[in-house]
């Protein structure tokens, strides 16, 4: 089965600016891989390029077996994303935003609204649905945005930081979908600096700094590699080691 | 379940991603309230008031000048009587040992004028009557006045004239030896003429204002919200994206037109009789268009959004933030506005030679619909000019907008 992603000598320069170096590697269907670095370590460009937002300088990558320079439409037909920012727009209602972006994705219109309450229910946002996302807290924006991400069922999910700033009991909500997204077969890529939730959810981990992978395996095979025993002992470990280098 | 009336306007549209990104602008700008007071309120509340507060406060018949009058001569009722004959101006007596010049000074009354003890006998015994008037340069009521005096004064030397001729036994025409008969080629009512003056640059400069605000928000202020990354991972294509903004801000410039012509039509309706006045014709305020004339004034009043609207979104597309779009538009609204006033006053014959130039050749088209002497030929080919820069500026806009160094500039 073709991998979820493959990337081949993936490179992105801003002017003299190398932010993405060389990355060639795989990532399987099925799995929720954590990509983990520093700030400036290259992982929102390394997610923009994937999301075909930003064209690679050098190299090429495939996403779901489609290529991202070459057929960015198809591609995006098929991820979901949350960037870093939630990005909706605050004078939409949830129900709006939903229905705006579930419209530019075909879906039906009936569908799209029996999805639209369903998600609604599930996040637990019946009552906010004809609020304006403006009037909203950071919680409840961010499940509006990752339900914006979802709702077209893509294959794919990229996530940029996705519990970063939110309450307990949103943050595990959020990680109860991306865990749930998995299981039905779905590969979830996650940027994220919270170490404990990486360990918590990755099947898999890559560790960038400088726009190169340092390292990349299962936390188990990491562990072991490194001799330490959480992910941020072997974090912290990997990247001094760069650094020191 | 019950959804709100904008969620089922959007269910029954078109399955478009075109119709979505407009209705999406669309919505946006209508929950604005700022917005909507700029586009809808100000046009229906202000442009009346803007275009009839002066027509006012100019007409001398609602606003007539006040004048203050020292009669030292008893013999000259026949003269005073002509004066308070005029509806324009309020005649007020004054009495001698005053000082008038303080009178005027002080805004008592707008004028005084001052009728001499001689002045009669100087007039009766074939000589020559001076009257004097003392008035505010500053005070444009006062300087009617003074027009409204010198036009009594004028009839009244006239009729003076017409005596003494006749005492002489002299035919009145020995000094007045030429006449003059004035024909134009183009007959066109005086309120066609004023409209024609200003109805195209109206439609131009609204145009090219109300389009600042809709495209500097939706491509600069959607960078700055950070919308845009999101909306960029749809599957959708830069060229429908760029097209379906352009659209949502041509929509939003056209209404705002509309509002602001709304506007001049209620302000002109409100007070038509001031217009009239002021246009120098009173009860001629009608305007008579064809309606193929009135047709290329619409095709052309769009092509002139259109074509403002593009250029605004490819320089706000260009900026970095919200605040450097700002600085743009204002700087292109004023460098087309501007020019606008000046083409006003142009010969026909200047305006020919700029009917090439985007926007002012439509305007130019404009004016000669309203003056119902279209020329095709002139019409096709600025039609055609301006479809063609219409097609480079969105390709330009579109270019732009596919170009990652200018999307993602901070």
């Amino acid at each position: 089965m073709e991998p979820a992603i493959a990337a081949e000598n993936l490179t992105k320069k801003f002017g003299t600016f190398v932010a993405v170096d060389h990355l060639s590697f795989e990532i399987p269907r099925g799995v929720v891989f954590g990509i983990l670095g520093p700030n400036g370590a290259g992982k929102t460009t390394f997610l923009r390029m994937l999301s075909t937002v930003l064209r690679p300088t050098e190299g090429t990558a495939r996403v779901l077996g489609y290529d991202v320079i070459r057929e960015p439409i198809r591609v995006r037909e098929r991820i979901g994303v949350l960037p870093e920012d939630t990005g909706l727009y605050d004078r939409l209602t949830p129900a709006e935003t939903l229905m705006f972006y579930g419209r530019l994705h075909g879906i039906e219109t009936a569908k799209l609204l029996a999805r639209s309450d369903s998600l609604l229910s599930l996040l637990g946002l019946e009552e906010k649905r004809d609020v304006k996302v403006g009037t909203l807290s950071k919680g409840m924006k961010q499940k509006v945005a990752l339900m914006r991400a979802i709702m077209h069922e893509p294959e794919a999910l990229f996530l940029d930081e996705p519990t970063s700033g939110l309450d307990v009991m949103s943050a595990r909500e959020i990680r109860g979908l991306i865990i749930d997204l998995a299981k039905r077969g779905g590969t979830v890529l996650l940027s994220t600096h919270n170490l404990w939730e990486a360990q918590q959810l990755c099947n898999l981990v890559a560790i960038m700094n400088k726009g190169g992978i340092i390292s990349i395996g299962t936390v188990e095979e990491l562990g072991s590699m490194t001799h330490e025993k959480t992910l941020e002992d072997v974090f912290v470990h990997l990247v001094r080691g760069e650094v020191e280098r | 379940m019950k959804r709100p009336r904008s969620f089922a306007i959007w269910t029954s549209l078109p399955k478009s991603q075109l119709a979505d990104i407009v209705w999406r602008e669309f919505l946006d700008a209508l929950r604005d309230r700022r917005t909507m007071a700029a586009t809808i309120l100000l046009p229906i509340v202000l442009v009346p008031l803007s275009l009839n507060i002066p027509m006012f406060l100019m007409s001398p018949s609602r606003n007539p000048p006040t004048l203050g009058l020292l009669q030292l001569d008893s013999a000259a009722g026949d003269f005073t009587a002509m004066l308070r004959e005029i509806n324009e101006i309020q005649v007020t007596g004054i009495s001698a040992g005053q000082n008038i010049t303080e009178l005027v000074a002080k805004n008592v009354f707008d004028l005084v004028l001052v009728i001499p003890a001689n002045f009669s006998q100087l007039i009766h015994s074939g000589g020559k009557g001076s009257l004097i008037v003392i008035y505010d340069s500053t005070n444009t009521r006062s300087t009617t006045g003074v027009s409204i005096v010198e036009f009594v004064r004028s009839r009244y030397a006239d009729m003076i004239v017409e005596e003494r001729l006749k005492d002489l036994n002299v035919n009145p025409s020995i000094i007045e030896p030429v006449d003059l008969k004035v024909t134009s080629v183009r007959e066109v009512t005086s309120t066609q003429a004023f409209a024609g003056m200003m109805v195209p640059y109206f439609i131009g400069i609204v145009s090219v204002l109300a389009g600042a605000s809709f495209a500097t928000d939706t491509t600069a202020g959607e960078k700055e919200r950070r919308t845009l990354e999101a909306f960029l991972t749809m599957p959708v294509t830069r060229v429908r994206i760029v097209f379906g903004k352009f659209l949502g801000v041509l929509a939003l410039s056209i209404i705002s037109v509309f509002f602001d012509l709304l506007g001049v039509a209620i302000g002109v309706s409100f007070y038509s009789s001031l217009f009239a006045e002021m246009t120098m014709t009173p009860g001629t305020a009608q305007l008579s268009i064809t309606p193929s004339n009135l047709i290329v004034i619409a095709v052309f009043a769009l092509i002139v959004s259109m074509t403002g609207d593009a250029i605004l979104m490819a320089v706000c597309i260009f900026a970095k933030s919200f605040k450097e779009a700002q600085q743009y538009s204002s700087l292109l609204t004023t460098a087309f506005t501007m020019p606008m006033i000046a083409i006003m006053f142009l010969p026909p014959s200047i305006l020919g030679n700029l009917i090439a130039v985007p926007i002012y050749g439509p305007i130019i088209v404009m004016r000669d619909a309203i003056f119902n002497v279209t020329a095709p030929d002139r019409l096709i080919f600025c039609l055609a000019t301006s479809l063609a820069y219409l097609a480079i500026l969105l390709f330009f806009a579109i270019r732009l907008f596919s170009s990652e160094r200018i999307l993602f500039r901070v």
